[in-house]
């Protein structure tokens, strides 16, 4: 059997079942990720690169279909998505009809390179590959000489399985359970925006100024953002005078350092940093403490291997597994309903800095990472740096924008220079 | 480049307010270039279709198979008024048909469901008359031509209503027009066959339709009435 045949269909991986299941109007599991150039993209170039770029991705090059118990991926013979002018309100659901068939969409705006990709697909990591080594071919057509690197693949080249490979299946061995927590956690009371609307904000920063800020503090980006977070969360809490409920903040984190994995699928596990308001005031240090302390003992190899194993068991539950899927997508639709995002109270992922060959950073102005808007959570926010330049970008479905603006003004009042950009005006 | 006063963040050069207090940006002495600067953002908004409605549209399938499964198995075992779940099959499936159905369909198509609508009225009377051990003559003399006056002005409807964007008031008229039509032909036809309680409820029918289409004209010519109705009524 080739390669190509054995590839024609293949089940979704662990993180990637719940999702078809939530699929809904409200909640998309679409994220964005962004590309600027110096320069307008040319949309007929950038249609040409996908053609070209899409076969070295198989991962992508899917159609997602109904068996009798799950949902499978089987390769799309419809040659390419569409390239289409972008809109304000990003992120909306992608029907498994629509798009040819597709599960992203590819956008151009002005320099800007776009790519709506539903989380069945891959996560950050996955994504963030494919319009990176996109963007260079795309550069490759415009004349630019671009070489390869581990975020920019090369067209020419065959996929490797490793890069097909369901990680969480071949990694999760371990004997012990880890219960997962589902406390109910602060939401705001905002003002929710109509449906489809979204705002997103996204602040750009200086790494290198950024990084001079956290140094002597001894914590993480990710940690200090959490920290961040989690301090106007509680301030917020405090005076809205309502019942203090736990203030949590959920981060997906990428395992495959630790595992030693190539996925370009789905391999992240969410951990949760969590701050109780009846234990008393904390100050900023003390929830940079807590948050350093919490991620770092939460992400100790054999605790993720314990989380991902059981996430696994409830896949693998024999009565689970005989439930006819429509059952299954009702089941998680009403539990979802139910249940969404009541045990956090925001999100932040971070993409971490994306390092680009040399011949190409000269291109690049930034990159920029949004992750879905939530039902009840006020602010989920996503970060990428590339070039020396972080990007925080905020997707919103509420109205008020007062998280957005303590936490960027936060900068601000530490010195650092933060340069603001929305679809709002 | 400009700076919010108020958060001290700059601002994208496009930006008309800070997008994090609202607070509006002045600039007076910008270079025109700079105040005529790309959006970061595109301002074209995309509202998908509502897709819960192909969902509703299959629960509301398999609601409706239940009770035709269930009529027919009971039939099977209680033959002695003869096939009479045919009643129910018949009836839900032609519901389905005018009902259901469209909500599958990826985009509004009027005359393909005008065409399988027309066929599956046509059909369920073919199907009914004889089940009902009526005359035959009586589809051929009564229900094809009222079938056929429906069927008729629906098309014309069809035609009329995708030509422009039609006001209400216009839409109004129209419709009350066809059921005047189709009222006036039932009639005739109840005349014709001396069908009192057809004949009765023909004219009935015929001056209802007639004074709402009355109402119609009046508001489609008086702008004030209008204006009123649909402040009053968000029409």
């Amino acid at each position: 059997m080739t390669d190509t045949k054995k590839n024609d269909w293949f089940r979704l991986d662990n993180a990637a079942t719940v999702f078809p299941g939530q699929n809904s109007e409200e909640w998309s599991n679409v994220f964005r990720l962004s590309v600027e150039l110096k320069e307008d993209i040319n949309p007929d170039l950038l249609a040409q690169a996908l053609r070209k770029m899409l076969p070295r991705f198989p991962a992508f090059d899917v159609r997602i279909k109904k068996g009798f118990f799950w949902y499978y991926f089987e390769k799309n013979p419809n040659g390419a998505p569409p390239v289409m002018p972008d809109i304000n309100n990003p992120c909306h659901r992608i029907k498994f009809k629509e798009n040819s068939g597709y599960l992203f969409r590819v956008y151009h705006h002005s320099r800007r390179i776009s790519i709506d990709t539903f989380h069945s697909l891959a996560d950050g990591h996955g994504a963030a590959v494919f319009i990176l080594s996109l963007t260079a071919e795309y550069l490759r057509l415009t004349g630019a000489d671009i070489s390869y690197n581990e975020f920019v693949l090369n067209p020419g080249e065959k996929y490797r399985e490793s890069e097909l490979e369901d990680s969480f299946r071949k990694n999760a061995d371990s004997a012990a359970r880890m219960k997962i927590k589902t406390e109910k956690c602060y939401h705001s009371g905002d003002v929710r925006l109509p449906k489809h609307n979204v705002n997103i904000t996204s602040g750009i920063i200086d790494y290198s100024e950024f990084s001079r800020l956290i140094k002597p503090l001894g914590v993480t980006a990710t940690e200090y953002l959490t920290a961040l977070l989690l301090d106007i969360h509680l301030r917020k809490q405090a005076a809205e005078n309502i019942k203090q409920r736990n203030v949590c903040v959920q981060i997906p984190i990428d395992l495959r350092r630790r595992f030693n994995s190539d996925t370009l699928r789905n391999f992240t596990i969410c951990l949760r940093v969590v701050a109780n308001p009846n234990l008393g005031e904390y100050s900023f240090e003390e929830l940079l403490t807590q948050a350093h302390h919490q991620i770092a003992l939460a992400s100790d190899k054999k605790v993720l291997n314990a989380m991902i194993t059981s996430y696994l068991r409830t896949e693998q539950n024999p009565f689970l597994k005989l439930t006819p899927l429509i059952i299954k997508d009702f089941g998680m639709n009403i539990g979802f309903s139910l249940t969404a995002e009541q045990s956090t109270t925001a999100l932040l992922t971070n993409l971490g800095a994306v390092s680009l060959p040399d011949d190409m950073k000269p291109y690049i102005e930034k990159l920029m990472f949004m992750p879905s808007p939530g039902l009840r959570n006020a602010s989920r926010l996503g970060v990428a740096t590339v070039n020396d330049r972080m990007v925080i970008t905020f997707s919103d479905s509420f109205a008020e924008t007062d998280v957005e603006r303590e936490f960027f003004t936060h900068f601000i009042k530490k010195g650092l220079h933060v340069k603001i950009e929305s679809n709002r005006y | 480049m400009s700076y919010c006063v108020k958060c001290g963040v700059e601002l994208d050069d496009s930006a008309k307010k800070c997008p994090l207090c609202d607070t509006s940006v002045y600039m007076p002495n910008a270079d025109v270039s700079a105040k005529d600067a790309p959006a970061p953002f595109s301002q074209k908004k995309v509202i998908p279709k509502d897709a819960k409605k192909e969902f509703a549209a299959s629960v509301i399938t398999v609601l409706l198979a239940i009770p035709m499964i269930v009529c027919g198995i009971v039939n099977l075992f209680y033959r002695k008024d003869g096939f009479w779940s045919a009643y129910v099959i018949t009836s839900v499936l032609l519901f389905w048909i005018i009902v259901i159905l469209p909500f599958y369909l990826r985009k509004i198509r009027p005359y393909l469901m005008w065409f399988i609508d027309t066929a599956a009225v046509l059909a369920y009377v073919y199907i009914f008359f004889p089940l009902r051990n009526e005359n035959d003559d009586y589809y051929l003399t009564v229900a094809l031509p009222i079938i056929a006056a429906v069927s008729v002005c629906v098309l014309l409807f069809i035609i009329w209503a995708r030509g422009k964007e039609r006001h209400w008031s216009a839409i109004l008229i129209h419709i009350a027009l066809d059921i005047a039509l189709i009222s006036a032909v039932t009639g005739i036809i109840s005349f014709y066959y001396s069908v009192s309680w057809g004949m009765i409820a023909s004219v009935i029918v015929f001056l209802s339709v007639l004074s709402l289409m009355g109402f119609g004209i009046y508001c489609n010519r008086s702008k004030k009435v209008r204006a009123w109705l649909e402040k009053k009524f968000f029409i």
